[in-house]
């Protein structure tokens, strides 16, 4: 379970937000533009600051500002899939896959059960071996997908992740992050500007504005 | 028909200033090859002062790329991701360089690194001397040549999309991998133009050099001092290494410009 607090002092406002979100679970936050859900998934992953606050994660506390506390992304172990499904473009399908791993120097026969593991999950055989530069929009949705699951992250943070993807590779994505989040039993939070509200069926769904729950 | 004229009026105008720009540039050039001879340029080549010239450049300006290289690039990538007090003057001392004259950045070197400098009087106690040897010529060109290197890496860094660094941080990549597995990859085919300036910049270095290295024959005289040097000896050498360094300054502008060309190589 996740659990946070968290206030920010922006430019036109002042973000203030406290929500939990069980293994599981996906949370969507949706809002206009610079309404503040960027700014709370980036305070979530470490890499932006609150001023004020706390974030735990499951019995770890990643952020308590009453106790100077402040772990760095590389600690969090949380899988951040940024806007734009950003692949390295300079490295294969497969070197972007195990990147988390390799970073976390996992031992080499780990890391070839961890790959075969999620291409058989999410389908990508036929892409491991492509330059991740070449992928089209859907194809680098799944990999960035993958490439998150790799390390077996506590929470997985999803920012847009519909956006500039057809009608049928967004039913698959859709389907792929359902699937993963339950059978992982991890929550999830997902930002979307407009929330269709068949597109995740069964999830919580809170409306912000101006860096506060207005909804849900 | 008016229009007509002042189309005409205006391809004249183009085609004479081009013509112009193309003259001034290259007649001064053409000279220089008019005043020798294939024989004579293979004769003059051959002599010890030309090779000592051409060596020592080579190996100073590479010295002094290498450092530029190892030093100026994660200052570059730390510049641009973070803002900091004072950062503008940094900005500012970066680029001072490119419009000091290297007279003033010689004479600067001299009282920094001399025997009697700043910093130079207290090597002076352990024995050691920077001022007029090789270490002072790498100096200089070190000095001069940094600006073309680190705008060009400062640049490519601020236009790299952070999201990229942020991703393999969350992904459990320390900082410092982050740098060489990401970002530098990702600039690495943009930096390759910056090199390639500031090589040809250090090694056709004089003002600065000459201040503080001085000109001395096989020890701090590098091409460009030993064509000054040669003004008052062996014209020839003069024009044969005066000769040398056109065509290495064309080699380097030909490399740039079809690294340039090639769409999507500098991306």
């Amino acid at each position: 379970m996740i659990e946070f607090q968290l206030t920010k002092r922006l430019r036109d406002y002042t973000l203030s937000l406290g929500l939990s979100v069980q293994g599981g679970e996906i949370l969507a936050l949706t809002g206009k533009n610079g309404s503040g859900k960027s700014t709370t998934l980036h305070m979530i992953a470490g890499l932006t600051e609150p001023d004020s606050g706390f974030i735990r994660l499951h019995d770890r506390t990643l952020f308590d500002s009453g106790k100077g506390l402040q772990k760095p992304p590389e600690e969090r172990h949380i899988g951040y899939i940024l806007q734009n499904a950003l692949v390295f473009p300079h490295m294969s399908v497969r070197d972007n896959i195990v990147y988390g791993l390799r970073s976390r120097r996992v031992p080499r026969p780990e890391i070839d059960k961890k790959v075969a593991g999620l291409v058989q999950d999410l389908d990508i055989g036929h892409l491991v071996g492509l330059n991740a530069g070449q992928l089209s929009g859907g194809q680098k949705q799944i990999v960035v997908l993958a490439r998150a699951l790799a390390i077996d992250p506590d929470l997985l943070l999803l920012d847009e992740p519909f956006r500039a993807l057809d009608k049928d590779v967004t039913q698959m994505v859709r389907e792929t992050i359902l699937n993963e989040v339950r059978s992982r039993n991890i929550p999830c939070i997902l930002v979307t500007q407009h929330m269709d509200e068949t597109l995740l069926p069964g999830c919580k769904v809170c409306r912000m504005d101006e860096g506060r729950i207005v909804e849900g | 028909m008016a229009l007509n004229l002042s189309r005409k009026l205006a391809l004249a105008v183009g085609i004479i200033s081009v013509g112009m720009v193309v003259l001034y540039l290259s007649l001064p050039i053409v000279a220089l090859f008019l005043r020798t001879s294939p024989l004579l340029f293979y004769t003059s080549v051959q002599e010890q002062q030309v090779i000592d010239a051409l060596v020592l450049s080579f190996v100073t300006a590479g010295i002094a790329l290498l450092v530029i290289i190892i030093v100026g690039t994660p200052a570059a990538y730390f510049h641009s991701r973070n803002n900091y007090h004072g950062k503008w003057v940094v900005d500012i001392l970066i680029d001072l360089p490119l419009v000091l004259p290297p007279a003033v950045a010689g004479l600067a070197l001299l009282l920094f690194y001399g025997r009697m400098g700043l910093f130079g009087k207290y090597l002076h106690i352990f024995g050691i001397d920077i001022a007029f040897t090789a270490v002072a010529v790498i100096l200089a060109q070190i000095f001069v040549a940094s600006p073309f290197y680190i705008r060009n890496a400062k640049s490519l860094f601020g236009q790299l999309d952070p999201a990229y660094e942020q991703t393999a941080l969350t992904l459990g990549a320390s900082p410092l991998w982050v740098f060489a597995t990401i970002a530098l990859p990702l600039v690495a085919k943009g930096l390759v133009s910056g090199i390639v300036m500031t090589f040809a910049r250090a090694l056709g270095e004089f003002g600065a050099t000459i201040m503080v290295a001085g000109n001395l024959p096989g020890i701090t005289q590098t091409m460009p001092l030993a064509i000054y040097g040669a003004m008052e000896g062996d014209f020839n050498v003069a024009i044969t290494i005066s000769i040398l360094l056109v065509l290495i300054s064309f080699g380097i502008m030909a490399v740039i410009s079809i690294i340039t060309r090639r769409k999507g190589l500098l991306d």
